[in-house]
């Protein structure tokens, strides 16, 4: 889950130079405020359809780097116990329900997370934006950055993204994806950030499409913590399957 | 001779219970008559349409692709212009096409829907499928062109024309996203519910261009030029080009052959049952006869009928009411399946409600000599059965009693 909250940093690591300021520096000041060892979160998640329907989901997830991420659903009722399992590259669900476990791999990996704008690949990519895109600096004002990354092949979902940086917080504010042809397919908007001590964290982000008229989901970050103590047997698919 | 003659004639004599023992038979076997029909013209139908539009005489596909129920490019090959080449010119095949074929999202205005993109050769699809002859609406696809065709129930549910401009997403080979804007040109109606509610088709060219694999393909379809031959030209290509997996059209529609023969089996017991009923009246029947004619079965056997003779007397009435009910249940159930199979009938109550055979809109009968002769055949031999009991009644009475008492 963490994968969300700093996918969009995380494509600052490889930079080249803004004026006054290098990639890595930018990298530095963006990693202060969003890296961390554990954390452990309560979320919302609103998806919105074009009809006007609705779909709330919350969730609570534990996190260990950005390689390990144990994630319940607590709400809506039906989903309730829903569990996801990320280690290292690999995502499994567990369904109470049927007391079933299903490892999303292969096409499936493609799908949205309950039928919203993130897929399944956004939670479990763990190559770093490095490895797959080129990067330039679109513009630079005094308040922001929009650096432009294209893909240095194919494989990657997104060849081309714009992501503005609001150079006062040193946080990404807003990213754009784009599809072959550099056609723009959604976009993300950092709506809050809020202070945890001296680190700034986005706390609420809404991901829009722009293919569909009125498809959006939106990401609530309603608790936080910081540094908790994980037991090191927490991101197993004992864990997973474990029965309340 | 006799006993054929008596029988006969005893069936004239109590003209009213014939006529109406007849008829009951007549109605169970004419309706099985009549579904047996509805259920051949469905499976001929149904076979017709997975042949025209779905599987053709058989596919080729990469080894996991006939499993992949996404639709996925994970099975797609290259070199697929050579492979059809190479396809035409084995004995037997009257033309090979190749397609390219994944999953996709269509999107207009607030509407999104996945459906199936298929890619489609120009040149050479209609002389396999005939999905470019089911155009009920705007035009067809142009080589070189960047039109696209759509199911009529996918134009239906995204409200659209032809004229009307759409985004396709899709996720090319190497897994880039492509959303790409084309134009409506045309709508088909191919009777098949799994291609009209699904399928959108591009011309090839631009499926290659779009999923990123130029000379690609996701299946190989050919028709052969003598229909009982397709097992053997499948294992033929089998033999021929191996990278491949050759499936017929039998295999590829295996899941809905098994329904289709659990459905007669189901749609046969039902009749059966009824038949039968028809059957238990008919044994009634004989059994009132028998009493009825206690003193006659005495004096038969008086005059020197064995008991044997006497059985089968009764047995060759039950069978003639058979053959009687049988005839005209032929008769009529011919009519009306002959009727059916001509006009057909209308599927429209059913709206987009799947009824389990990939046919829409019409649903026509279909007379089949096998069929009419099985019920007919059926009818007798439950008609037989039926008056046996009866008949080995009558056979077993005592002349006495019959003669003095008119009992058995």
């Amino acid at each position: 889950m963490k994968r969300i909250v700093i996918l969009i940093t995380l494509t600052l690591c490889f930079l080249t130079e803004s004026q006054g300021q290098t990639a890595k520096e930018w990298l530095d000041r963006i990693d202060a405020n969003m890296a961390f060892m554990t954390a452990e979160f309560t979320a919302k998640m609103t998806v919105h359809h074009p009809n006007g329907q609705e779909r709330m989901f919350r969730f609570v997830s534990k996190v260990r780097e950005d390689k390990f991420a144990l994630m319940e659903f607590v709400d809506p009722p039906r989903e309730r116990g829903t569990r996801y399992l990320k280690r290292e590259g690999n995502l499994w669900i567990y369904f109470p329900r049927q007391d079933r476990t299903l490892q999303i791999q292969g096409h499936m990996l493609r799908e949205g997370v309950q039928g919203g704008d993130f897929s399944y690949e956004d939670l479990t990519e763990s190559r770093e934006l490095e490895e797959m895109y080129n990067a330039s600096i679109e513009s630079e004002t005094d308040t922001t950055l929009i650096i432009f990354l294209e893909a240095k092949d194919m494989t990657v979902s997104y060849p081309f993204q714009l992501i503005t940086i609001d150079k006062v917080s040193s946080l990404p504010v807003q990213q754009l994806y784009s599809g072959i042809g550099n056609t723009p397919i959604k976009e993300m908007i950092v709506l809050e950030t809020l202070n945890f001590g001296k680190r700034k964290f986005p706390t609420k982000m809404e991901i829009r499409s722009l293919l569909v008229d009125g498809k959006w989901t939106k990401l609530e970050f309603e608790a936080i913590e910081f540094g908790v103590e994980l037991p090191p047997d927490i991101f197993t698919k004992e864990s997973l399957e474990k029965k309340h | 001779m006799t006993l054929l003659r008596l029988s006969l004639r005893n069936l004239t004599r109590h003209k009213r219970r014939t006529i109406f023992t007849s008829l009951t038979l007549c109605i169970g076997l004419s309706m099985l008559i009549v579904s047996m029909g509805f259920l051949d013209g469905a499976d001929r139908q149904s076979f017709d349409n997975l042949i025209y539009y779905q599987t053709a005489h058989g596919k080729a596909m990469m080894e996991g692709a006939f499993e992949d129920e996404f639709v996925s490019l994970d099975y797609a090959f290259q070199d697929a212009d050579k492979i059809v080449e190479n396809v035409r010119i084995q004995s037997g095949i009257l033309a090979a096409t190749a397609r390219l074929r994944s999953n996709g999202m269509l999107i207009s205005g607030t509407q999104e829907i996945p459906v199936i993109v298929e890619g489609i050769d120009l040149e050479f699809d209609s002389g396999v499928f005939k999905t470019l002859d089911a155009i009920v609406a705007g035009e067809t696809l142009e080589p070189g062109t960047s039109g696209a065709l759509m199911g009529e129930m996918l134009a239906r549910d995204m409200e659209m024309q032809p004229g009307d401009i759409f985004t396709l997403l899709v996720r090319s080979a190497p897994g880039a996203l492509n959303p790409i804007q084309l134009k409506l040109d045309g709508i088909v109606a191919t009777g098949n519910p799994a291609i009209d509610r699904m399928n959108v088709f591009l011309p090839l060219h631009l499926a290659r261009e779009m999923f990123i694999l130029p000379d690609g393909a996701t299946e190989i379809a050919y028709k052969v030029n003598n229909e009982k031959k397709v097992p053997e030209i499948t294992e033929q290509l089998q033999d021929e080009l191996p990278a491949l997996n050759w499936y017929t059209w039998r295999e590829l529609s295996a899941d809905f052959i098994g329904f289709a023969d659990l459905k007669r089996i189901g749609s046969g017991i039902m009749l059966s049952i009824f038949v039968i009923m028809a059957a238990v009246g008919i044994g009634n029947t004989m059994i009132m006869a028998i009493h009825e004619r206690a003193r006659e079965i005495g004096t038969l056997r008086a005059l020197g009928f064995t008991p044997s003779s006497i059985n089968k007397l009764f047995l060759l009435e039950g069978a003639y009411i058979g053959i009687i009910g049988g005839f005209i249940a032929v008769i009529l159930g011919s009519i009306v399946v002959l009727l059916f199979q001509k006009y057909g009938m209308s599927l429209e109550q059913y709206g987009d409600m799947d009824i389990g055979y990939p046919i829409r809109d019409r649903l026509y009968a279909f007379w089949t000599l096998k069929s009419v002769l099985g019920a007919f055949i059926f009818g007798i031999l439950l008609s037989l059965i039926a008056s046996y009991g009866a008949a080995r009644r009558a056979a077993r009475g005592q002349v006495v009693r019959a003669l003095r008492e008119g009992m058995l």
